[in-house]
């Protein structure tokens, strides 16, 4: 059984939430390599005065 | 001779002991995949529907909760005449069946009051008796199935059925928000658990292909995959849910998480209460454990549940119990030996312990900032207190011993500082987890609350779940009784605005 889409559509605010999804997850992206980066300035700090 | 025969086998020990970082990279491991979500995910399939959508809730005393379920799921951004609530009332005692026949009144057509008058025998018999019943009718082109005190955020329902125009897709979860308000510093550190297992890892499981589990309060079926299972939930164990999600996967459809279909539900703010749920969930992963034996670690055509990411994850909380003890006895054998190896060992362990602990609640509080503003003091002190000492010493040992304090100075864990400081802290990993029985076993005592807080930021939250898992090993050797706890519900609950 295929579900189709029906007449109560609204095609616009479907893409916009979709886009807006898509965007919160490129953002994660983002801040993934943040923390990745501060976890690396730590390590280097540790490596440098231990 | 003992001694000679440690050393003999000194590099087991070694492996034994930095064997315990496994779990923590794994969950590392799990946060970078949430960040490749943006590269691999379900967007693109799909497609604005909303199929004629039953919701179905089992209820047995629900009084307190279920008003207010009915009432925001009426509200739900989905077409009135596409959507009809099921409560499957388990022989209840107190006012749940006055109140959903009130609301059957008050919204007649989309409220149905089903009654089981021989009840008590756990979720999924409630569970069937509903499905029996709508799927005797071709109304229903999926169903929901929730608890009586979840609640669904407006746009919740549509945001998952968009999943569902995908053929693929044989059902959908989303994101379960802890929602108790106040709240207290339990349910806090359960809202942060809620992001890591939930918001991270089930964002993970969506890039590999392969869900773990389904929430057992928000599942969206396709009526389609109710039927592939037979148009029943198991009863066979307590963990339906999972059982469920395998299942589907296993007869080649996929199950998706909504990371942004947001619905909340009221968790225990006791740790009795919490340990008697988590209890009943890890009883229930080792039926799971067992009964899909031949599948971990296969590649099959299908389905991605044998591969080698979803089998690692799986068995690294299964049995992370395990690689604690393991690792504080071979720190304990090969310091009793005199081995040098063993604070080597033990620092390998702790750098790696570090690093993750700072990538994953640095990445977690950003993945849902909401939750990281109210619970950031718990996902700080998520290791505890003892193993953030230990983290601390690792990354900065120079500001410890060189500190003010005589006490850091002396509890300085490097060589030559060998004292019982040091023997505490190779001891504290499997130890803990008999400190973190004493939090749930002193709560009922007098005074007890304070105490069994003050223990679990000892120990740690973490510390506390897997002391559980440890529970659910020696209840399934002594094969104790499975019964089905109901976590009870107070309505403390509200959607932060």
């Amino acid at each position: 059984m295929t579900i189709e889409p029906r007449e109560r559509n609204e095609p616009d605010v479907f893409a916009d939430e979709i886009r807006a999804a898509v965007r919160y997850e490129r953002g994660l992206v983002v801040k993934a390599l943040g923390v990745l980066a501060v976890l690396a300035v730590i390590v280097v700090l540790r490596t440098l005065f231990a | 001779m003992l001694h000679d025969l440690i050393l003999g086998g000194e590099w087991i020990l070694v492996i034994a002991v930095v064997a315990a970082a496994v779990p923590e990279l794994a969950a590392a491991w799990q946060f970078i995949l949430a960040a490749c979500h943006y590269f691999r995910n379900h967007y693109g399939s799909c497609r604005p529907v909303f199929p004629r959508t039953a919701v179905l809730i089992p209820a047995w005393n629900e009084g307190a909760v279920i008003g207010e379920s009915i009432d925001r799921l009426t509200k739900a951004e989905y077409p009135g005449e596409s959507l009809r609530i099921y409560v499957v009332d388990d022989a209840s005692t107190d006012e749940t069946p006055r109140i959903v026949k009130a609301k059957e009144m008050q919204y007649p057509g989309q409220v149905v009051h089903l009654r089981r008058e021989d009840g008590g025998q756990g979720k999924a018999h409630t569970l069937n008796h509903g499905l029996a019943v709508l799927l005797d009718d071709d109304w229903m082109e999926a169903l929901l199935i929730t608890d009586a005190d979840v609640i669904f955020e407006p746009a919740a329902l549509r945001t998952m059925a968009r999943h569902l125009a995908d053929p693929q897709v044989g059902a959908v979860t989303c994101y379960i928000k802890e929602g108790s308000r106040p709240g207290n510093y339990l349910t806090r550190f359960i809202g942060y658990e809620y992001v890591i297992s939930q918001s991270a890892a089930r964002r993970g499981q969506n890039v590999l292909g392969g869900l773990a589990c389904l929430a057992g309060g928000a599942q969206l079926h396709s009526r389609a995959n109710l039927l592939a299972l037979g148009g029943r939930i198991d009863t066979s164990t307590l963990a339906e849910d999972t059982i469920t999600t395998f299942e589907t996967q296993l007869r080649g459809r996929r199950v998706v998480f909504e990371p942004h279909a947001v619905c909340w539900a009221e968790e225990p703010g006791a740790i009795a209460a919490l340990w008697k749920q988590r209890l009943r969930w890890a009883r229930g992963n080792v039926a799971v454990t067992s009964r899909y034996r031949r599948l971990w670690f296969r590649r099959a055509r299908g389905h991605h549940l044998g591969g080698i990411t979803f089998g690692v994850n799986w068995f690294c909380l299964f049995l992370q119990p395990i690689f604690m003890i393991t690792s504080s006895a071979a720190l304990l054998a090969l310091y009793f030996a005199g081995s040098p190896r063993v604070w080597p060992a033990f620092r390998v362990l702790w750098i790696i312990n570090a690093a993750t602990y700072i990538f994953i609640t640095g990445f977690a509080l950003l993945i849902d900032p909401s939750t990281g503003r109210r619970c950031w003091r718990q996902a700080v002190m998520f290791p505890g207190v003892v193993n953030l000492a230990i983290i601390a010493d690792t990354c900065f040992p120079r500001l410890l011993s060189r500190g003010a304090s005589r006490f850091f100075a002396a509890s300085h864990l490097a060589p030559p500082h060998t004292s019982w400081v040091t023997l505490f802290v190779y001891a504290w990993l499997g130890g803990s987890l008999a400190v973190a029985y004493l939090a749930k076993a002193v709560e009922p005592k007098r005074g007890g609350r304070l105490i069994s807080a003050i223990i679990l930021y000892i120990v740690g939250y973490g510390t506390l779940l897997c002391a559980c898992t440890f529970a659910s090993y020696v209840k399934e050797l002594r094969r104790a009784e499975m019964t089905w706890d109901k976590t009870e519900k107070t309505g403390k609950m509200t959607i932060p605005t």
